[in-house]
């Protein structure tokens, strides 16, 4: 009787159903007002930090350090072929997330934490939420993304292009798309 | 008996606009659904508080409900996974808590044993309900909190067989062993 029996998790599940009933009818008052003071002190707390996280992202030197140089990727691949992805070929925000999606693997498809240290700032879950989206996420965490993986000025500059223009064609109709399927299809 | 959910008031139809009206709404009921869980008034004063302060952070979503139901459901939901925050902190902050403390209301029938061993058995038990799949893990402490499948099903707005067979899937998954053994491939 001394030996503890091996207990089963799904034994216990019985038994601490029991013991949970015993507690029905037991509850103390708890305080609303208190409750709501403390709802109301994290809403001020995250208020304010959203407000120095805007200071922060408008300051010249935004939240991500430069690449170093270890951490950028070989530039040409296989006797000078390059299969870099391309963003300005992309012309929908889904077009746009697939070539990120690319540009990850073909940067050597590092993983989100790695990725998330490079950044210095954002997380890692934050940065595989929005590439596994196929709506555009915003320029801060688009930049956060090449920087992530490695890219260079002239990658950040590309992707921030392409951005900015896919974001802006949202409204302005057709016009520029079509001007840009053109000027791909312009291969002599 | 085991009056804590049923015979509250029908829900109002439309969803809460702002979150004051929902906590003064739903305090009472989830204050009573936390202590079910946890058996400690200051625990699931903590539990209930780090709810409401989630639904703060992600209250476009929780406005967005169609009905007061839905958010009374995404609630418990909240409130339970709190609940399971607690009690890991708990088993951190009081080193050997004995065991009546760490389940109020523990009788000696306990089948994992005696004393220290029925303490270490008990945080494998949660550890393993931590480990359930999301559907299944609600139920499973909603269950393990003593509420009927009844109950459960209307605290979560789904049929009672919804919940009388995440109660047996979760079952048949904590008899295959702790997660420890899981990985062994006993599967």
């Amino acid at each position: 009787m001394n030996e503890p029996t091996p207990v089963r998790a799904g034994d216990a599940l019985e038994w601490l159903h029991e013991q949970g009933k015993r507690r029905a009818g037991t509850a103390p008052e708890f305080d609303v007002e208190e409750t709501l003071r403390k709802v109301r002190a994290v809403q001020d707390a995250d208020a304010h930090a959203l407000a120095a996280g805007r200071l922060a992202a408008s300051s010249p030197q935004p939240l991500f350090r430069p690449p170093t140089r270890d951490d950028t990727v070989s530039r040409t691949s296989l006797r000078g072929h390059d299969f870099e992805p391309n963003p300005l070929a992309a012309t929908t925000a889904a077009e746009f997330m697939a070539v990120l999606r690319d540009y990850r693997v073909w940067s050597g498809d590092p993983s989100w934490r790695e990725m998330a240290r490079r950044t210095g700032g954002v997380s890692h879950s934050t940065l595989y939420n929005a590439m596994n989206r196929d709506t555009l996420p915003s320029l801060r965490l688009v930049r956060a993304i090449v920087v992530g993986c490695g890219g260079n000025d002239n990658d950040l500059q590309e992707f921030s292009a392409a951005w900015q223009r896919i974001q802006e064609n949202r409204e302005g109709g057709f016009r520029l798309v079509r001007h840009a399927g053109e000027h791909i299809g312009q291969t002599p | 008996m085991t009056a804590d959910w049923i015979g509250r008031p029908a829900p109002r139809h439309g969803p809460y606009r702002d979150i004051e009206s929902l906590i003064r709404a739903t305090h009472d009921e989830l204050g009573r659904v936390a202590f079910r869980c946890l058996g400690h008034r200051a625990d699931a004063e903590d539990a209930l508080q780090a709810a409401f302060v989630k639904v703060l952070r992600c209250w476009p979503k929780v406005a967005g409900l169609a009905t007061s139901a839905q958010q009374h459901a995404y609630l418990v939901t909240v409130v339970t996974n709190e609940t399971l925050q607690i009690r890991r902190q708990v088993h951190r902050r009081r080193e050997l808590p004995a065991v009546d403390e760490a389940e109020p209301g523990w009788t000696p029938d306990f089948p994992g044993g005696y004393g220290q061993t029925a303490r270490e058995h008990l945080r494998l038990v949660w550890q393993a309900i931590s480990g359930l799949p999301n559907e299944n893990r609600e139920v499973v402490i909603l269950f393990a909190a003593g509420y009927e499948y009844k109950e459960i099903a209307e605290m979560l707005g789904v049929a009672v067989s919804t919940v009388r067979s995440h109660v047996s899937s979760a079952r048949k998954r904590l008899l295959r062993g702790f997660p420890d053994d899981r990985e062994e491939g006993l599967g």
